[in-house]
């Protein structure tokens, strides 16, 4: 019996330790901040060489923008642009923190063994100064990222040469992530982060929203 | 646009401390002759080939980082192949310290940083110095440090900490005051 209730407590503690927090609840209504999205996309040339495409880049995080105030407005709330052009300079080490954190949590999520300070759902937080971000009576914002490389069709077509040859050539991935941040505390209440399908190609209006789909599912908007 | 040196940094090093024992709570030992009294779990993101020199992190390094370097010698930095100033002379007088620190945190990366409140400040039984720091990453998150460094015999020792000014150094300030309170050199 002593050693069921062992078992028991144990299961229950695993549990615990990995359980992740809460769903976070946002009232209805209210004014969230859509930040710029940051995206840098590139082409993953025949010889593996990346070549930022500024044009891809641009097209992407007007379309991710779009329908990221379109997903808020969809659930009875304001959304608000912030331009990264036009934030203030506390605005711009607020984001460039929140670059920082990010560093961190993908260190949390993917590090084998877990650094003990970073265990996969510890909270995370901005800070107070991240009310920087605030526009009008704003309470949360969203900063969404994605990055990655487009394969070109001649490096497609040597993957595939290489793959029946038996040698394995890597291919372009887009990677995205969001975080919603509370402005009045600045912590990340919710957060996410996916690799893109092959439907997900941020470059047109569909594959964005697919895309946006997928990384804000489970998100509290 | 988004850091992507501090990505690339945090990926390096994160890969690079997978094999370091993280540090418990307790007498925690760096380099040669330094002991400080921990007293929390930390996070170890020491590079791999450091010798003297242990990395320390709450948040991870891109956040907050805890060097600890203990009884460098002649020729040797944070770094591992320390030139000019990052080197530490051991012909030169005490007033090299702090200029001493300034070059290494520049060799770890960050921007020349801005040394302030330079003051004496014990380091265990001998008189080292104290001072305040202001960089940046390459990215521009600003930076906000403090040290202490100090002379013993032909050797230095340093306790440098570093963070982001927002949240990041004042939340981890009061536990690094305490570390710095507790070190002693042998």
């Amino acid at each position: 019996m002593r050693r069921l209730i062992a078992v028991l407590a144990l299961a229950c503690a695993t549990a615990c330790a990995t359980a992740p927090p809460p769903r976070p609840q946002l009232p209805p209504g209210g004014t969230i901040v859509v930040v710029e999205p940051d995206v840098k996309l590139a082409l993953l040339a025949v010889n593996a060489r990346s070549i930022d495409r500024p044009d891809w880049s641009a097209a992407a995080r007007e379309h991710l923008a779009r329908h990221a105030r379109d997903r808020i407005a969809g659930g009875g709330r304001n959304a608000v642009s912030l331009l990264r052009a036009e934030a203030s300079p506390q605005a711009r080490q607020i984001l460039l923190l929140h670059d920082a954190v990010r560093v961190s949590i993908r260190t949390a999520d993917t590090a084998d063994p877990a650094p003990p300070t970073l265990p996969r759902h510890r909270a995370w937080t901005l800070g107070a100064g991240a009310r920087a971000l605030a526009i009008g009576d704003a309470t949360h914002a969203l900063l969404i990222s994605c990055d990655g490389d487009v394969t070109s069709a001649l490096r497609g077509v040597f993957v595939v040469g290489a793959a029946a040859a038996g040698v394995q050539a890597p291919t372009g991935i887009t990677r995205a992530a969001a975080s919603l941040v509370d402005l009045r505390s600045g912590d990340i209440i919710w957060k996410n982060s996916i690799v893109a399908r092959p439907d997900q190609d941020v470059r047109t209006p569909e594959g964005a929203h697919a895309l946006l789909h997928a990384l804000l599912d489970g998100a509290p908007l | 646009m988004i850091a992507r040196r501090t990505l690339l940094f945090g990926t390096l090093v994160a890969a690079g401390c997978a094999s370091m024992r993280d540090p418990a709570p307790g007498m925690f030992r760096a380099g040669d002759g330094l002991s400080v009294q921990l007293d929390r779990v930390w996070s170890d993101f020491t590079p791999s080939g450091a010798r003297k020199l242990r990395l320390l992190s709450q948040n991870g390094p891109a956040l907050d980082r805890l060097y600890l370097a203990g009884g460098l010698t002649h020729g040797e930095g944070m770094t591992n192949r320390p030139k000019d100033r990052a080197a530490f002379d051991a012909t030169a007088g005490g007033e090299v310290l702090a200029s001493f620190v300034a070059a290494n945190v520049d060799a770890l990366g960050f921007t020349p940083p801005t040394l302030s409140s330079v003051r004496p400040a014990p380091f265990g039984a001998v008189t080292g110095q104290r001072l305040d720091i202001a960089t940046s990453t390459g990215d521009g998150l600003a930076f906000t440090g403090t040290a202490l460094v100090a002379r013993k015999e032909s050797r230095v020792s340093v306790i440098l900490f570093l963070a982001a000014h927002e949240h990041y150094f004042a939340a981890g300030l009061p536990a690094v005051e305490a570390i710095m309170a507790s070190a002693a050199l042998a």
